[in-house]
């Protein structure tokens, strides 16, 4: 008789989670919501269970191309414009917190091009991007991957990164299960280092976009307690420039990373100076790293690093003269 | 003479007069063609006009040829008389490629006064009088060419065009004045005939239009992806008369909400009517066809669940002259074609699938056809627009 009990138990639980929507969290779109009643028509538009093309049953071949049928310049599917780092939407007349300030710059900035104001003087316009994050399937190199080593050891090279190494397309993609910052995942794929969950929790007074870029708003929001999962996402693949605050001090016993900017900390994250997709900032004059940095042997050129102001304008937002 | 070099010497004459024959008759020819060359160039013909092919609504079009490399196509249309096909780029400067029968590049234009990365073409619909209208994503409006590309008018909201907002500011706009709306900047430009450049407030309007289709009748169907109210608003032809309209009040229609339940949308991507007046709009994020009455009353939706004739991300459509849905589905890599001429659709056909060979598509986008039964397809990461023909 327990054994029935328990049997119909199972089922009848069964059934209530195959019902039931899977959560209020669910974030966007076809990312997450998915219930009984309508994921098999909701998976069909990324996959296939029997004819697909591309790994993890994708209908495409290349993750990029499939990310930006919505995401990319034509805002057929989306709002958020990846490419163009730009938020596309007009407003109807009830705004929400969630949701983008319309026509303004993308918070990671784009993939080519970006609306930001990284001089803080002229008005903020679109510029083609001086470095961004390879996700179309361009071979990089991941800077500070690796342990701390008396080696030297640049980093891990012709690394192919994608969208989804990263986000998780499916929502929900905290380590349990919660929504997540920008559906960050808590570990990214492929590479994680870290042995920790890096969970960034949804900041909820958060937009997606920089209302105003003429003042010091990239550095006046905390991510608050984020900001610190922030950088230990970011520390999954660039594991050595994760550091606590008094690193500028302390010898980390790394032969490129040895003293280093504290990176993790309630006031300084990895967001505070860089942006995640793509900057058009512009390097000049000693800003220039044409030259070969020193132990690593590498001609970066006018590559702006992801940093979000020209030259190094990012150290006097914090460092006044 | 022996008789052995008596009938050597006969195959010796008959082998001359046989060269000489197969000589005049080789110069006979030559100076046919020649003949036939010189009454070409003397008597250049028109191409007849384009008549549509008969054929029963099964029949099936098949794979023709593909067009000069455009940059990522997304959108695509056809003139009326069928001679110029118009693509709008996603890639490379962004711009509007103008192509003849043939998928050369005959000509391009783009929004004046503006960066690639401030205006985003999307779809693209030719009026009768040839005039182009194209979606922007970017600046949030409907930018309107003449059949040439000459920039006329711009439509900043469904009840407010660029002309009209200048003439709010400043009276009358004279004719040969330049005008253009920067919507990064929020800024709109104005130089009247041999004066400097005037910088005039944005306008407070704004929508999202994205899909563009004229009906049998002229009106214009229009997507609307605005945050929060998506729909489809149906702008009356009369409102576009003349180039430029500084009193543009048109009567529009809107129909639907935001949503993924009946009569509900979620980034309509394209809408258009069938000859009974019956409205199909691509539901595109709750992947199917929406179906309204002549009334704008919901009627029911279709695509969704399995088999060919099931729909993942559908985005362009297009409705021929026998009542024949295509749709374009871009994670589908086809092209979808229902008989919509009765009470219920019914699905005919799926057309190409994923690859980069001739007929098959990689991410395609949008689908027009002209009189002819020629189908146009802008097949997004193929860099081109396939040409199939029933």
């Amino acid at each position: 008789m327990r054994r029935t009990w328990g049997g119909g138990l199972s089922a009848l639980a069964i059934v209530v989670l195959l019902t039931l929507p899977v959560s209020a969290w669910a974030d966007e779109g076809p990312h997450g919501g998915y219930s009984a009643t309508n994921t098999p028509d909701g998976c069909a538009a990324c996959h296939r269970a029997h004819t697909a093309r591309g790994e993890l049953l994708l209908t495409a071949t290349s993750t990029y191309d499939l990310c930006i049928t919505c995401h990319g310049p034509t805002g057929t599917g989306a709002n958020t414009d990846v490419v163009d780092g730009i938020y596309v939407a007009r407003r109807s007349p009830a705004p929400s917190p969630l949701q983008g300030v319309p026509e303004a710059g993308l918070r990671a900035g784009g993939f080519a091009s970006t609306v930001m104001n990284t001089d803080y003087g002229t008005a903020p316009g679109s510029r083609p991007v001086t470095s961004s994050h390879s996700v179309d399937g361009t071979p990089g190199t991941v800077w500070g991957f690796g342990p701390i080593s008396a080696t030297p050891y640049e980093g891990l090279p012709d690394f192919r990164l994608d969208c989804t190494n990263c986000h998780d397309p499916h929502g929900n993609a905290g380590s349990l299960g919660q929504a997540t910052y920008r559906i960050l995942r808590s570990q990214p794929t492929d590479l994680g280092e870290l042995t920790t969950y890096a969970d960034v929790a949804d900041p909820a007074t958060k937009t997606y976009t920089i209302g105003d870029t003429s003042d010091s708003v990239y550095f006046g929001q905390s991510y608050g307690s984020s900001g610190r999962a922030l950088a230990r996402f970011c520390a999954q693949c660039h594991t050595r420039y994760l550091a606590s605050g008094n690193s500028m001090l302390q010898d980390s016993g790394d032969a490129i990373f040895t003293y280093r900017h504290p990176s993790s900390t309630n006031a300084v994250n990895c967001l505070t100076c860089h942006v995640a997709h793509g900057s058009s900032a512009q390097m000049t004059g000693e800003a220039d790293m044409s030259a070969v940095l020193p132990g690593l042997g590498v001609t970066t050129g006018s590559d702006s690093a992801l940093l979000r102001l020209d030259d190094r304008g990012v150290c006097v937002q914090c460092h006044e003269p | 003479m022996s008789v052995v070099a008596e009938t050597a010497g006969a195959e010796t004459r008959r082998g001359g007069r046989r060269r000489k024959l197969l000589f005049w008759l080789l110069v006979a020819a030559c100076v046919a063609v020649a003949a036939l060359f010189l009454l070409y160039l003397l008597n250049p013909k028109p191409l007849p006009d384009l008549v549509p092919l008969p054929g029963s609504i099964y029949s099936e079009p098949h794979y023709f040829f593909s067009s000069a490399k455009v940059d990522k196509p997304v959108g695509v249309a056809v003139s009326p008389d069928g001679r110029r096909i118009y693509v709008a780029e996603s890639g490379g400067e962004r711009l509007v490629k103008v192509l003849d029968r043939d998928g050369q590049v005959i000509g391009q234009f783009g929004a004046p006064g503006t960066a690639v990365g401030a205006r985003a073409p999307v779809y693209v619909a030719v009026d009768q009088a040839g005039r182009v209208f194209v979606s922007d994503r970017i600046q949030g409006a409907i930018l309107v060419f003449d059949a040439d590309g000459r920039f006329l008018d711009e439509i900043l909201s469904p009840t407010l065009t660029l002309s009209e907002h200048i003439a709010e500011h400043i009276g009358e706009v004279p004719e040969g004045s330049v005008f253009w709306y920067d919507a990064l900047a929020r800024q709109v430009h104005y130089q009247a005939p041999g004066e400097g450049d005037a910088v005039l407030p944005a306008p407070r309007e704004a929508w999202s239009p994205l899909g563009l289709r004229f009906d049998r009748d002229g009106d214009l169907w229009v997507t609307d992806v605005t945050e929060g109210a998506h729909s489809v608003h149906v702008l009356p032809r009369e409102a576009f008369a003349g180039e430029r309209w500084t009193d543009f009040e048109p009567q529009v229609r809107t129909i639907g909400e935001m949503g993924n339940g009946p009569g509900q949308f979620a980034f309509p991507n394209s809408a258009t009517v069938d000859s009974q007046g019956r409205l199909y709009v691509v539901d595109g994020n709750n992947g199917r066809i929406s179906v309204w009455d002549a009334q704008g009353t919901a009627l029911y939706e279709f695509g969704r669940g399995v088999g060919d004739g099931a729909l993942g991300l559908p985005r362009g459509l297009w409705i021929d002259d026998k009542d024949r849905l295509h749709v374009v589905d871009a994670v589908k890599q086809s092209v979808k074609v229902f008989d919509v001429s009765g009470d219920t659709p019914e699905f005919l056909v799926s057309l190409g699938s994923f690859g980069m060979g001739e007929g098959a598509f990689n991410y395609p986008n949008d689908v027009a056809l002209d009189g002819s039964g020629r189908m146009y397809v802008a097949d997004r990461e193929n860099d081109r627009v396939q040409v199939w023909s029933y």
